[in-house]
């Protein structure tokens, strides 16, 4: 560049930046972490403070996650905007993407030589923020919510075909949704209004309510039959019984809002991260939590968690801070 | 005052690239865009006194500060409910609330959009009348409500139908609660969302009298027509125009599941197919909800420019002209009848010199009509229509007070009226002594509210002008109220005089004349004062009719009066609009009442008599009104006083402090 060219008069300086559009500095917001069983992961991110508000995702084998740096980070797909949850799809050569504009992608791996992402489909049908997705039926049936408090249950064999539309299932925005264990057809779905809902896909009205919290659900996992664990907007950390939902069991308090929490089956332990930057781990027992993990993981809030299946005590997270990380919880 | 146009906006849900989002909105010819300012999924540490570090949002330099001022309203977090129940969240989401609202602050956005998402809003409105008092220029909030509350719908869908309006009920409480507390503030207006399914008209009518900046029109309400472009249900646009000519501004909301620029193209033409305004809305465009203190033509004289205004009615004087014609027909027919008794006597009596008593010239005796406050003599023409048409010889004596007028009428006079019988007389009508007598007084002195520009003490002043069994015309006259829910007339009245507190006590002690468009009327209208002349005097206790220093009939004009109305919806109740209506001759009429107003008329925009803290009501309750007009012996003033059920509001304008008529 010629010096010339780099002296902005001072008085023009709001103009300059208004007008300058090469700059193409992205801090990736790192938001969501999937792992297919077959190792492979799938990370979402997000530029939530910059110039444009757009997203991307990328996935990676297991074995180059070592390789997953936040300053060469490259998308496989790119969003025009941001991300706030996705899911493998069957193999982990498709995915499907929430867009906070309200859309719903599906892309898929092209077998050409550059193995390249694509975007088979996308449908825009809620009318806020497509905030969580769900599979109810591998390859076929997943569960979409939003910011429109709008619950949809897709069929995604041919196109994506909304079979069921719960419209005003919540009246504000819809952060999460647990699929019962073994189930194709019953999920709930928690909400900022405060309420857990349980659903069956075959009908289209809410089967009941399962909680009226005294604020905003923000995660929540049917980890058994009968149970389900919820995070709130006030960082209390609490179980139900479905067979007895009036009485909520508190299981721990965070100092901040619960964002996101993963369990592990097999081995029982419940991984939880809040609106900071530390990751809990605590082992389920008789519906008492013993802490097995703690550690300030991240340099920005952690955003998203899972546990692998191939290796059965480790735990994948990332954060705001860009980073992707394994931790092995003994 | 409502804009000619229809101003449309176009909702983002996220807006990845401002500038872009900005563009496309301009492009497609809408006015504005609803944006989040901070990415909603965006949450920042909890740091009181800390700035976090990197900022929380995108640079504002990105757009133009005409922009910010202009095209954005900008939504607050969705996730922040500083009336959760939980006070931990509570504590957070105030201080979050806080920090974008200073932000928005710091950027002049036109309006702040807030969502209420249940009846709990205690501590959203105390955070926003902070806001409001330590802001040095006015941010608009626009409380945006769902038009019904989805919970409770869920709740009650196993009930009867007719239960269903419970949900619809439930939002309308929420804001009006919240609007309540933040003191019916005028800066505060409610932004409704428009459902499906829309409730019923009771509803959608009392949403009418609310301050209603915008609605929201989700895609997913319209459906698509045979050529698959996006249109609306009639009742959807029906309430479409209702709420723009309120002054509303729409916005489109929702996924994208037609071209933007259609759903634009079917608003404007939605707005420029609705029905014709009627002359009384044409003449009044400008003037909606805005509040005039009545005039006082006794005490004050009126200018030309407000005669001119005045004569311009086309239906009013017709009206006159028509009475006139009526009152001198029946005085021909009366005379004659009398004549042919006078020849049957003649008959009877032979003894009568023939060629003295000539028959014809006795008919020619003129009728006497006196104009009565005749200003710029439009009711001299009509009574000198009426005397062309029904062939009748007038003399006609107009009575003007106003030395700016009687300059008017004489100049007419002189010029145009020189070989017609008319004097001008000028001088207070009240004070006089004139012969002849008149046959007819005509008079126009009525206000909005009938009698409140002193009309009956002028006419009974009079009295003395008119023949026994002379005509009065007007000679009946009513005034009426319905209690009316308008929290934006409640606020203007009350800060009509701003800076002054004394002043804003008395201003909800005031009549205010207003086209008022923006509320809703909770009952129908009821008959309070009514007045008719030639008006009978009071009696004493023999019975005989009290007399004046000048042998007039003494008249009493103080009156009153208490009506009740059973409510049948739940509301707020902000005041009275009053009413009248007034029988001139015969069968002719003038009213402003809605539902016989004459067509066409547009003199007279009705009263507003706020009441000084507004009524919460519940269907079934009963409300009680008692209105006094009061006289002493120079002026004339009204108190009211309202009860509802247990609740009685204070005595308004004792002893005509705040408000009164001088004589």
């Amino acid at each position: 560049m010629e010096p010339s060219n780099r002296l902005i008069p001072p008085h023009l300086n709001a103009e300059t930046y208004r007008m300058e559009t090469s700059g193409t500095y992205t801090h990736a917001y790192l938001d969501f972490v999937r792992v297919h069983k077959d190792g492979h992961i799938l990370v979402g991110c997000s530029e939530l403070t910059g110039r444009y508000w757009n997203g991307g995702a990328c996935i990676l084998p297991n074995d180059k996650e070592s390789d997953f740096q936040k300053t060469n980070f490259k998308r496989d797909i790119n969003l025009a905007s941001t991300t706030a949850d996705g899911c493998f799809s069957g193999s982990s050569d498709k995915v499907i993407l929430c867009e906070d504009t309200g859309a719903i992608s599906i892309w898929s791996k092209s077998e050409d030589a550059w193995s390249t992402w694509k975007e088979d489909l996308s449908v825009a049908e809620h009318d806020g923020p497509a905030l969580v997705i769900e599979c109810l039926d591998s390859d076929r049936l997943y569960v979409s919510a939003g910011g429109d408090g709008n619950v949809k249950v897709w069929d995604i064999r041919d196109n994506m075909i909304c079979l069921r539309n719960y419209n005003s299932a919540h009246s504000m925005q819809v952060n999460t949704i647990g699929v019962k264990p073994m189930s194709q057809k019953h999920f709930v779905t928690g909400s900022l209004d405060g309420f857990i809902s349980l659903w069956d896909e075959h009908t289209n009205k809410p089967v009941y309510d399962v909680v009226e919290n005294n604020c905003g659900i923000r995660c929540l996992l049917w980890i058994e039959e009968n149970k389900l664990i919820f995070g709130d907007e006030s960082g209390q950390l609490s179980l139900i019984d479905l067979r007895d939902s009036k009485h909520a069991i508190k299981l721990h308090e965070f100092p901040a809002p619960i964002h996101r929490i993963a369990f592990n089956p097999r081995s029982s332990n419940i991984a939880v991260c809040c609106d900071n930057q530390i990751l809990s781990v605590f082992h389920t027992d008789d519906d008492k939590l013993n802490l097995v993990y703690e550690r300030k993981a991240h340099q920005d809030c952690i955003r998203g968690l899972a546990w692998d299946e191939s290796e059965p005590n480790a735990l994948h997270t990332v954060g705001w801070d860009g980073e992707l990380k394994k931790h092995i919880v003994n | 005052m409502t804009q000619q146009d229809i101003s449309c906006g176009l909702e983002y849900s996220l807006t990845p690239d401002i500038q872009e989002c900005v563009s496309e909105a301009l492009q497609a010819n809408y006015s504005f865009i609803v944006t989040p300012l901070i990415h909603p999924r965006f949450r920042r540490p909890y740091l009181p006194h800390r700035i976090p570090a990197g900022g929380f949002t995108r640079s504002d330099m990105i757009l133009s500060p005409q922009d910010w001022t202009n095209r954005i309203v900008a939504r607050v977090s969705p996730y922040l409910t500083v009336d959760a129940p939980s006070p931990v969240v509570q504590k957070r989401h105030e201080y979050y609330l806080h920090e974008e609202l200073l932000y928005c602050r710091g950027l002049g956005v036109p309006a702040v959009m807030i969502s209420l998402n249940s009846k709990h809003n205690t501590n959203l409105a105390r955070i926003l009348q902070t806001y409001q008092e330590t802001s040095n220029f006015p941010t608009l909030i626009w409380t945006c409500v769902p038009m019904f509350c989805k919970r409770t719908l869920r709740n009650s869908e196993d009930l009867e139908d007719n239960k269903c309006d419970v949900a619809y009920n439930e939002t309308w409480y929420w804001w009006s609660r919240f609007h309540q507390n933040m003191n019916w503030d005028k800066r505060v207006g409610v932004v409704l969302e428009i459902s499906a399914d829309l409730p019923s008209n009771d509803i959608i009518k009392r949403w009418l009298g609310e301050p209603v900046k915008a609605i929201i029109l989700p895609t997913h309400i319209f459906h698509n027509n045979k050529k698959g472009y996006p249109v609306l249900s009639r009742a959807h646009q029906q309430l479409v125009v209702s709420m723009v000519e309120r002054d509303a501004q729409v916005i489109v909301s929702g996924a994208r599941r037609s071209n933007i620029e259609y759903y634009l193209q079917y608003l404007f033409r939605l707005w420029q197919r609705r029905p014709a305004d009627t002359p009384m809305f044409s003449f009044a465009r400008g003037w909606e909800d805005y509040l005039q203190t009545p005039l006082q033509p006794l005490a004050d004289n009126l200018d030309t420019h407000t005669y001119n205004v005045f004569e311009k009615d086309p239906i009013k004087y017709n009206q006159y002209q028509n009475a006139i014609v009526k009152a001198l027909a029946d005085l021909q027919k009366k005379n004659s009848c009398q004549h042919t008794l006078d020849k049957e006597s003649l008959i009877t009596n032979i003894k009568i010199e023939k060629g003295q008593g000539d028959s014809e010239s006795d008919a020619k005796t003129p009728v006497t009509v006196m104009v009565l406050g005749a200003g710029r003599g439009p009711l001299v023409r009509a009574t000198l229509n009426a005397a062309e048409m029904t062939n009748t010889e007038v003399k006609i004596i107009a009575v003007e007070k106003n030395p700016g007028a009687v300059v008017v009428l004489a100049a007419q006079v002189r010029e145009l009226w020189c070989d017609r019988d008319v004097t001008v007389v000028p001088g207070d009508m009240r004070y006089m002594n004139l012969s002849p007598k008149a046959d007819i007084i005509v008079s126009e002195l009525l206000g909005s509210w009938a009698d409140n520009e002193l009309s009956p003490e002028c006419l009974d002043g009079a009295t003395c002008l008119l023949k026994p069994n002379g005509i009065s015309i007007p000679c009946k006259y009513t005034s009426y109220v319905n209690p009316i829910s308008s929290s934006r007339l409640w606020a203007a009245a009350k800060i009509a005089c701003l800076g002054d507190s004394q002043k804003m006590e008395k201003n909800l002690e005031t009549l205010w004349v207003v086209y008022m468009q923006n509320k809703h009327d909770i009952a129908e209208c009821r008959e309070v004062f009514k007045f008719s002349h030639p008006a009978e005097g009071i009696k004493n206790s023999e019975g005989e009719t009290m007399l004046d220093y000048r042998g007039l009939p003494l008249t009493d004009n103080r009156r009153k009066t208490t009506v009740s109305w059973e409510v049948t919806q739940d509301n707020v109740m902000h005041g009275f609009a009053g009413y009248f209506d007034c029988a001139l001759y015969g069968d002719e009429m003038l009213s402003i009442v809605p539902s016989t107003h004459s067509p066409g008329m547009i003199s007279w925009f009705p009263v507003f008599i706020p009441i000084k803290t507004p009524l919460r009501i519940h269907k079934g309750d009963k409300i009680k009104a008692t209105f006094w007009r009061c006289v002493d012996s120079r002026r004339v003033w009204y108190e009211w006083i309202v009860e509802v059920n247990d609740n009685a509001t204070v005595l308004h304008n004792p002893n005509g402090r705040s408000s009164e008529m001088l004589l």
